[in-house]
């Protein structure tokens, strides 16, 4: 298969899983393929297989929202693993990250200084008084 | 056989297994001046594989730090054979144990679950009661590292916990608000995550990555928290060292363990006491493996309960989806809060006995976007967008633990077919889901939806139940007085063999509805403790 062909392929899987919507990138847009899918199928070789599969199903005439819908109800596991690559290199891209918000894996250390959140409510639990079960009788205390 | 096998040097005691309890049982008999060899099939975690701080850290997390042996298929690893079970047994075999992936939630059990027999009529008491463990929670939560806040109205009064709790956040004061509302009992979460510098500890960054390889080490594992000091206290670890066999002599006394070392050469440790600490599945594994002409059906196993009993606790998921932005999307991976509002029996519900509910931040875009907990089919095309807008940071989910109940045609065995790496038989699992855990998973599937909506979800998602649940893997080697009931006293002896003890979750009678990694370290202390009083005097060597 030629690299046009397989390009072609995959981001016709790409934009079928995640198409563009609400100003959001589409899969292809966000680079898959391109850096972010390369950057996924370093994160996660096992996968590549099942793209594989993908790709030459889709050169051989099936157009991808038939194979991705066909997948999603006879080959669950093979469309899960699909739309894992797909989906973490779409996650991969920073500005997506970055309209949706998303910065997870930057630190936020709790520390000392952090003010307890909970001291207001918890007042309402313990003015309950005890209510473990008390083993001698049954009933709770 | 054991003169052909190469003997390493003489232990005092021999542990199997460097997990939670293996760990605390060589830290508690090193003080005392034993000499301690412990045997652990798997090695030391390679933090270096940790990607709670990269961008791709949700797409390969189940990848490194795959919770099912069968699917991780890692050197250490035996098979479980698990086509017989309706939950799958998910373990960590290396040093720190399963705990370098649990999500660290740390509860100790309830006063009640130790007498469940007594007062609901079903399982059996335990030989020993809350109070007797308390001050073995207390050591073990300092060692270990936990958060949370003392007070608990739900429990005796007690010590404090040696950090504050993990923040609730915005959902979790959002829930707690609606529980206060409703009247139902709610706790800040205690979990063995630091929330601040604390020994070898680093405070959480908040990253949702503690049962992945928890980039930050702020989790309570003992990998981290104990075995560098043990080692450097003399304790002998051999790692990637697996188990093959307890040997006892002509006077049916264990005498050391027989094992592979990592070059799989057969060896032998001799020890004067055998302690194995390598959970419900492969503690039983080791003993029937380790039958001898004495022993037919296994060491240990005169009461024919060896293996039986296994308990996995089934769980359940609830989603709550709001218009707020709640922050779900990083957090201490870990509970916000709990409730036991509903752990004790009440019988006009259709079950006995009851669950444990911990609060949880719902994950990053990978993990909402997948198929489990949201629905059987992941969300894909013309709704992705919305849909991930929808969950993203604005959902929230009650985990429920509930107790399953003991029952002998629940077992472990030996695989007839199967074998591991060094040819020896593989584990089976033989499980099937009670009707008394389905109907208590329906009924707080129902109350903890109630709690979401009354926070102010304005959508609720039931997740299926799943086979990948195993994480709690107890009762397979059970513990009490009569040694036609038990295999191991109320110390953790084997009723046959006199200095042959088990001091993990198999010996549990009943499974309460807690995560179990508390109550599992305090019983194998205060057991140590024992035992260091009790052999004080004596000569081992």
């Amino acid at each position: 298969m030629i690299d046009e062909q397989r390009l072609s392929a995959i981001a016709a899987v790409a934009d079928t899983l995640i198409p563009p919507a609400d100003g959001f990138l589409s899969g292809a847009q966000a680079g898959i393929p391109g850096h972010c899918l390369n950057a996924a199928v370093e994160a996660r070789p096992d996968l590549v297989p099942t793209l594989d599969e993908a790709v030459a199903e889709i050169s051989a005439g099936t157009s991808a929202p038939d194979l991705v819908a066909r997948w999603s109800t006879e080959r669950p596991d093979s469309f899960d693993s699909l739309f894992l690559l797909v989906r973490g290199a779409y996650f991969l891209n920073h500005q997506v990250c970055q309209r949706l918000h998303y910065d997870g894996v930057t630190a936020h250390p709790l520390s000392q200084a952090t003010a307890p959140d909970y001291l207001d409510l918890v007042e309402t639990v313990v003015a309950s008084g005890p209510r473990y079960r008390n083993i001698n009788s049954g009933s709770k205390k | 056989m054991v003169k052909k096998l190469k003997a390493t040097n003489y232990a005092d005691v021999c542990i199997v297994g460097a997990g939670p309890s293996g760990a605390v049982t060589a830290k508690r008999l090193r003080e005392a001046g034993f000499s301690v060899t412990v045997l652990e099939q798997g090695d030391w975690p390679d933090y270096s594989k940790s990607r709670g701080d990269h961008d791709d850290f949700e797409l390969r997390q189940d990848l490194d730090w795959q919770w099912n042996p069968n699917i991780r298929e890692a050197r250490a690893d035996y098979p479980v054979d698990d086509s017989e079970s309706d939950i799958s047994a998910l373990m960590w075999n290396g040093v720190g144990g399963s705990a370098v992936v649990y999500a660290a939630q740390w509860m100790r059990n309830a006063p009640s679950d130790f007498r469940v027999k007594t007062l609901d009529g079903v399982g059996d008491d335990w030989p020993m009661t809350y109070e007797d463990l308390v001050p073995y929670y207390e050591q073990v939560e300092t060692d270990i590292g936990v958060s949370g806040l003392d007070g608990d109205p739900a429990y005796p009064e007690a010590k404090g916990y040696p950090m504050p709790p993990v923040p609730l956040g915005v959902g979790g004061r959002m829930v707690a608000e609606a529980m206060n509302r409703l009247g139902w009992h709610w706790w800040p979460g205690t979990n063995a995550i630091a929330t601040r510098s604390y020994r070898h500890l680093n405070p959480s960054a908040q990253r949702g990555d503690c049962m992945w390889g928890f980039a930050d080490q702020s989790k309570g594992t003992v990998d981290v928290t104990h075995w560098p000091d043990l080692i450097k206290a003399g304790v002998t670890l051999r790692t990637r060292s697996r188990a093959s066999r307890v040997t006892v002599d002509r006077h049916d006394r264990a005498n050391g363990v027989e094992y592979f070392d990592q070059n799989g050469v057969a060896r032998f440790q001799p020890a004067g006491i055998v302690i194995v600490c390598a959970n419900g599945v492969g503690t039983p594994r080791l003993l029937m493996l380790s039958e001898s002409p004495s022993h037919t059906s296994g060491l240990a196993n005169s009461s024919g309960l060896l293996g039986k009993r296994l308990m996995m606790h089934p769980a359940s998921s609830v989603i709550g989806l709001f218009d707020e932005d709640l922050g779900t999307e990083r957090g201490s991976w870990g509970q916000n809060l709990y409730s036991l509002q509903f752990y004790e029996t009440d019988l006009t519900r259709g079950f006995v006995r009851g669950a444990k509910w911990g609060l949880q931040p719902s994950g990053g875009p990978q993990r909402t976007t997948g198929s489990y907990p949201w629905s059987s089919v992941p969300i894909w095309g013309e709704g992705f967008q919305a849909q991930l807008q929808r969950r993203l940071g604005r959902s929230i989910l009650w985990v429920s633990c509930g107790e399953d109940l003991p029952d002998e045609n629940n077992y472990v065995t030996l695989d007839p077919t199967t074998t591991d790496s060094n040819d020896l038989p593989a584990a089976k699992l033989v499980y099937r889901t009670s009707e008394n855990s389905t109907r208590m998973l329906d009924w707080h599937n129902e109350r903890m939806a109630e709690a979401l909506r009354e926070a102010g979800a304005t959508e609720i998602i039931v997740a299926p139940q799943i086979r990948q649940s195993g994480w709690h893997l107890l009762g397979t080697a059970v513990m009490g007085t009569n040694p036609e009931t038990s295999v191991v006293n109320e110390w953790g002896e084997t009723h046959d063999v006199h200095n042959l003890y088990i001091f993990d979750g198999s010996v549990w009678p009943t499974s309460s509805g807690m995560n179990p990694t508390a109550t599992i370290t305090a019983l194998a202390l205060r057991w140590a403790d024992h035992l260091v009083r009790e052999r004080k005097e004596v000569s081992l060597a």
